[in-house]
């Protein structure tokens, strides 16, 4: 279990870097791309986002329920 | 004597070519939904709703509207279904080895990557992550999403939605051996029953709506109304309302729902190119996510001492529990004495998680 979200994390910090620097080129571009389709740049910074973003949520989720599990067995066990 | 045979044949001057088209479409659905069962509560009023609103000068349109407006337009419908769905789930699968969580997240890769396909092929923003979200095979959550963007394809996501997730298993088994050995597919994994406590299970659908809403606030409605429904289930106090949410509430809305949907599946809007494109990106959406899922856990494999068997993360989508049936299916074809069936319903499980937070992830992104 520690090993999966070890690596998890790594993945996250490999991507984060690269997240900042592709929200930064979005952003210089200007707003007028909400009427135009996306460009291939920003169609794979919201894929990196999007996929980031799952993993973060998935891993705070995993982390809650082992934390939830040991403290009610603990409970129970008393 | 002219004149009465005008006033009843009249309207037969109103034909246009599309409809006939329409009510084969209308058919097919039918056929689908009968014949083959495939996902026959949504496809046959789906179908039939497609022949009503195709008539000439059908009086049926006015009154689906205003079913419309009631429920689809404001997404009331898709949500009050997933209490329904909520009340539904079992997540002890999932509870008792939660990093099958992860599975459940690779999964979603499809959504992600069909909004950069869609987006190439000139579908602007809020169009491309509708049709992305097809990769969800979550059909309240595609209605949610393409209706919150206001998406001019909901007709067409809709029909490619349902039917998408009635093939799985005819789309997920070949892609599934395409990206694993022999001998991954021949990995056994021993299952290890662990009591999960009710004060996990009641706390569960609470603290995830929290999470997730605070990440992704756009989700908090989708996220919500599922883990509300799996509350009444799991609080063991309220077990009318639970069978209620189950059976009475969640027929009742399929019932409306895919007779609705039809009202945007009038010929005008939906025969056109685009509903064949949106047709084939939905079908690269299951792919990938397929493909995404199997992947995930081949890397998991590169690092881990304990083997997974990789098809088990092609069960990271929503359609539940088709696509869990179909890998432990696959399993024991393999080898016979493989049970992976609590694993991949464990996945599976948690693909419907996994994929509400994604739609609510694309609604974060593009809802202005």
């Amino acid at each position: 279990m520690k090993k999966f979200i070890a690596i998890l994390m790594a993945l996250v910090a490999l991507m984060l870097p690269g997240l900042t620097l592709a929200e930064e080129i979005v952003e210089a571009a200007g707003e007028a791309m909400a009427e135009a389709p996306l460009s291939i740049g920003e169609s794979l910074m919201y894929m990196l986002k999007g996929m980031v973003g799952i993993f973060l949520v998935t891993a705070m989720i995993i982390l809650v329920l082992v934390i939830l599990e040991k403290a009610t067995k603990g409970k129970k066990e008393e | 004597m002219a004149e009465f045979f005008d006033s009843l044949l009249g309207n037969f001057t109103n034909l246009t070519w599309q409809m006939p088209v329409m009510w084969l479409i209308g058919g097919v659905l039918i056929y689908l939904a009968i014949k083959k069962d495939m996902e026959p509560s949504l496809l046959l009023p789906m179908g039939f709703g497609a022949i009503l609103v195709n008539l000439p000068m059908s009086g049926a349109v006015e009154t689906l509207e205003v079913l419309f407006n009631a429920g689809i337009s404001n997404e009331l419908f898709p949500l009050l279904l997933f209490i329904g769905i909520g009340a539904m789930i079992d997540f002890g699968p999932v509870l008792n080895n939660p990093k099958l969580m992860l599975f459940g997240a690779a999964a979603q890769f499809g959504i992600f990557f069909t909004l950069a396909l869609a987006s190439i092929c000139g579908f602007l923003p809020n169009d491309a992550a509708s049709i992305a979200v097809i990769g969800a095979a979550d059909g309240p959550t595609s209605i949610v999403v393409a209706q919150a963007l206001n998406s001019k394809y909901l007709g067409a996501i809709m029909v490619a939605a349902y039917s998408y997730m009635a093939l799985v298993p005819i789309v997920q088994p070949p892609f599934i051996k395409l990206c694993t050995t022999k001998k991954e597919r021949l990995i056994r994994m021993p299952y290890e029953q662990k009591n999960v406590t009710k004060t996990t299970r009641i706390l569960f659908p609470i603290i995830v709506t929290m999470l997730v809403g605070l990440v992704a606030p756009g989700a908090v409605a989708l996220i919500g109304f599922l883990m509300f429904g799996n509350l009444l289930r799991e609080c063991g106090v309220l077990n009318s309302l639970s069978e209620t949410a189950q059976k009475v509430l969640a027929n009742l809305i399929t019932l409306f729902l895919g007779l609705t949907i039809a009202f945007r599946m009038q010929a005008t809007e939906f025969l056109s190119p685009d509903t064949l494109l949106i047709m084939g990106l939905g079908l690269v959406a299951f792919i990938f996510d397929t493909v995404g899922g199997v992947m995930f856990a081949k890397l998991l494999n590169l690092f881990s001492k304990t083997k997974i068997n990789p098809m088990i993360g092609a069960c990271g989508i929503s359609a539940f529990p088709m696509s869990s049936r179909v890998v432990h299916k696959m399993g024991l074809k393999e080898d016979p004495q493989n049970f992976l069936l609590m694993h991949t319903v464990g996945v599976n499980v948690s693909g419907q998680i996994a994929s509400v937070i994604a739609g609510g992830l694309i609604l974060s992104f593009f809802l202005k």
